[in-house]
């Protein structure tokens, strides 16, 4: 373990701490906020409906990513503890950084995430000509 | 004065420990509104349940589920995700958006 002078410690220490206020003030804003009504969350899986039978239908995409945020910042927020916990036990056996992020759980959110996008393409009509069996009809305007 | 890392973490588990009961609470009491999420819409306004939006329901259930489990048995480091559960999330997707882009091209369903 390298030796700091006293002066950066105390800075070390110092900026912890208005992190660690930041942070705590921002959560509870947002919390409050949620709680309290101000930041409207009813519409967070809501997509527009085409046929206009109702105003709001949920979304699979945006639930799928829902679900997989929260897993997995659960899991990276379960893997810090362990590593603190285990830093704690064992001082300089292991080196206090972030765990690695995994290919597979970037993938994982790349297919979730373009799925997203491609469907939204989809809906709003990419890529789509007209219905089967329709005939073209060509208007046009005399000079 | 007080632990810094304790501090960082008790903030750190009252946060997402907020965001998720509030979420799953407002998800149980219907003020996040869930209407529709397998549900497809036909071209005369009538709603039927899609299988495409079901697959992918459960895809993503058994998915997140998994990951949960394999991080919880092991705690030190994040657990990757193995290339058959890419291959069956992905293969669930192409489902699901081949089934959207069916209905929207004939214009016969909404997905």
């Amino acid at each position: 373990m390298p030796n700091y002078s006293q002066p950066l410690v105390i800075l070390e220490l110092l900026a912890g701490y208005v992190i660690c206020g930041l942070v705590a003030v921002i959560g509870f804003v947002v919390v409050w906020t949620i709680v309290t009504g101000k930041m409207d969350i009813s519409t967070l899986l809501c997509e527009k409906d085409e046929t206009g039978t109702a105003l709001c239908r949920a979304s699979m995409a945006r639930f799928q990513l829902l679900i997989f945020i929260f897993v997995i910042a659960l899991s990276f927020f379960l893997v810090v503890i362990s590593n603190i916990k285990i830093i704690q036990a064992k001082p300089g056996d292991r080196r206090s950084e972030l765990p690695d992020v995994p290919n597979g759980v970037l993938a994982l959110l790349g297919i979730s995430a373009s799925s997203y996008a491609v469907g939204k393409a989809i809906q709003h009509g990419a890529g789509t000509g007209p219905a089967e069996g329709e005939k073209k009809t060509v208007v046009t305007t005399p000079v | 004065m007080p632990d810094l890392v304790k501090i960082a973490t008790w903030e750190a588990v009252g946060l997402l420990t907020a965001l998720s009961v509030l979420v799953m609470l407002r998800l149980l009491t219907g003020d996040l509104r869930t209407r529709g999420l397998i549900e497809g819409t036909t071209a005369a306004g009538s709603r039927f349940v899609s299988a495409g939006r079901v697959q992918l329901l459960i895809a993503t259930l058994v998915v997140a589920v998994q990951y949960a489990s394999q991080a919880w048995q092991n705690p030190q480091r994040l657990p990757d995700v193995p290339q058959t559960w890419l291959l069956l999330l992905g293969g669930s997707h192409v489902l699901y958006l081949g089934s959207k882009f069916h209905g929207k091209r004939n214009r016969r369903f909404h997905v």
